[in-house]
């Protein structure tokens, strides 16, 4: 039974069968139906032919809900999947390789840590090549304290601009033939930077951000420094506070699913009071606590800078240093 | 095809499937090259996966889902065993309060929905929820007493950090008695 001689009522619905390309019904493959991304497409036909689609309904079964994934594809494309680097080996071996696309990534610690620094790190490290190992990508940068500084990131720029040349050197003439050579320049020019100095624009230019990845699919990385930072002044109503803030962090996971993009979150630590003791903790209260995918803290050890995977569905918990060299991330002084 | 499926429902980009690989191989290599007899490829393509992060779209699912348990010829396939919803509390918590009580009757239309799948097709649902502070820094669910008339077991978890064992007591539960039951393990 041809699409354009079922009864059906309406011409736009005929005219949308036939522009999915169910010119016959033989042709509706059960693979088709099962990866046809609109559930009413897939509904619709059922209902009208039933005969003809429960044939081929037990492949159509086995999904049961239209863009679902199974665990074992899932695990074949996670394998495939590059990590951005941290530019310090100790941190990316309790991180898996570095920080994972499609997950929401939150950073936190006590001021002067180094939040700020790693965040520039990973904006430039997302840039790294795919030749050398890297995504190829490009990042957003959301300034909203003011603690971006484009002196720094020149300088962390050239640092990784000449580690990527002796690397080149170490693995030899070839790969120096087919490259273009990345000069810090570059680097900044792939840095796309927003600064927001409300709440009312940070939660407008999340709104805004679907918008222009669509139409800068090359970002692989976006950083917010800091997220807490207009949300901790002039919020008086404090259940609005954690409605939008929910709302913000599903629409970032949103972005992180649908672009296959890292969101990493840098946020403040605030001293939380419990029976009389005090304590550190993150910022935004207990509900944006469970709004991240990982969460890693960056904390003082002596005089080392640690950190520490926090939570994650597939790391374990460790700890590892690091320190802030002139060129940037870099391994702890004391290892190397 | 007499085996079970499980539908996992993300919202926080959380699933694993490393870590379930983890659970099912004892050495935990690259995949492609452990499988000998298949089993693991078979036991995770079991697990489907899906993502929403809107309330509308779980419900969306929620339908879809609900259509397809109840056609004719589902019967005679595969069969959803276990539902997750991870976590349901992050998908509610946008749009509660606020004046309107249009957020509290979309809590409740969902738990009733829930509540109907896992009656009329058999599955187990279960679903998460958060702990956040409440009064005098005492942790309490998300969710709060709208929602507790909803599940027939409420489980709650906790971790201690220095022992690093976990801890987990039933709440609420239809057949125990008053007094809550609990138990200790390690996630490894």
């Amino acid at each position: 039974m041809d699409p354009w001689k079922l009864p059906i009522s309406s011409a736009i619905q005929r005219k949308r069968l036939l522009s999915q390309s169910y010119t016959s019904h033989a042709s509706a493959s059960p693979s088709d139906l099962a990866c046809a991304d609109r559930a009413s497409d897939v509904i619709y036909l059922l209902l009208i032919e039933p005969q003809v689609i429960t044939s081929k309904f037990s492949v159509f079964s086995f999904l049961f809900v239209i863009g679902a994934q199974n665990a074992w594809d899932i695990l074949l494309e996670e394998e495939s999947m590059t990590r951005i680097t941290t530019s310090c080996a100790e941190l990316d071996k309790i991180l898996g390789g570095g920080i994972s696309c499609k997950e929401v990534t939150e950073i936190g610690g006590v001021p002067g840590i180094g939040k700020t620094q790693l965040g520039i790190q990973l904006a430039v490290n997302v840039q790294i090549p795919s030749y050398y190992g890297g995504l190829g990508g490009k990042a957003i940068y959301i300034d909203t304290e003011g603690s971006f500084m484009v002196e720094r990131v020149l300088q962390i720029a050239e640092a990784c601009t000449e580690d990527m040349t002796e690397y080149g050197r170490f693995l030899g003439k070839s790969i120096q033939a087919r490259q273009v050579e990345m000069g810090p320049k570059d680097f900044l020019e792939n840095i796309y930077y927003f600064r927001v100095c409300s709440y009312t624009e940070q939660i407008g230019l999340e709104n805004y951000l679907d918008k222009f990845i669509s139409e800068h699919r090359d970002v692989k990385i976006v950083v917010i420094d800091s997220v807490a930072f207009q949300f901790r002044q002039d919020f008086d109503d404090l259940a609005q506070r954690t409605r939008v803030l929910s709302a913000m962090a599903l629409k970032l996971m949103k972005l992180a699913k649908k672009f296959s993009l890292a969101v990493v979150l840098l946020n403040q630590v605030t001293t939380k009071v419990i029976e009389s003791s005090f304590q550190l903790a993150l910022a935004l209260g207990d509900s944006w606590s469970h709004s991240c995918t990982n969460r890693l803290i960056l904390y003082w050890n002596g005089e080392e800078r640690y950190a520490y995977i926090d939570k994650s569905p597939s790391l374990r918990s460790a700890s590892a240093p690091y320190s802030v060299t002139s060129r940037g991330i870099r391994n702890s002084s004391s290892n190397s | 095809m007499d085996r079970g499926s499980v539908v996992y429902v993300d919202t926080g980009n959380s699933f694993s499937s490393r870590r379930i690989h983890h659970f099912l191989c004892e050495n935990g290599g690259p995949p492609s090259k452990q499988d000998d007899t298949g089993i693991v490829q078979r036991v995770m393509s079991r697990i489907l996966r899906h993502s929403v992060f809107d309330i509308n779209l779980l419900f969306n699912v929620l339908h879809q889902l609900e259509f397809v348990l109840g056609s004719q010829e589902y019967r005679e396939g595969c069969k959803v065993q276990l539902l997750i919803i991870d976590s349901v509390s992050s998908l509610i918590t946008p749009v509660l309060g606020g004046g309107s009580s249009q957020g509290y009757s979309l809590m409740t239309s969902l738990g009733v929905l829930l509540k109907k799948l896992a009656h009329e097709h058999d599955i187990a649902i279960l679903v998460t929820n958060h702990m956040v502070g409440g009064e005098r820094g005492n942790p309490k669910p998300a969710l709060g007493e709208s929602w507790k008339s909803i599940p027939h077991v409420r489980l709650l978890l906790s971790c201690d950090y220095e022992t690093n064992t976990c801890n987990i007591s039933t709440l609420k539960h239809p057949s125990l008695q008053a007094a809550s039951r609990s138990a200790s393990f390690v996630i490894g």
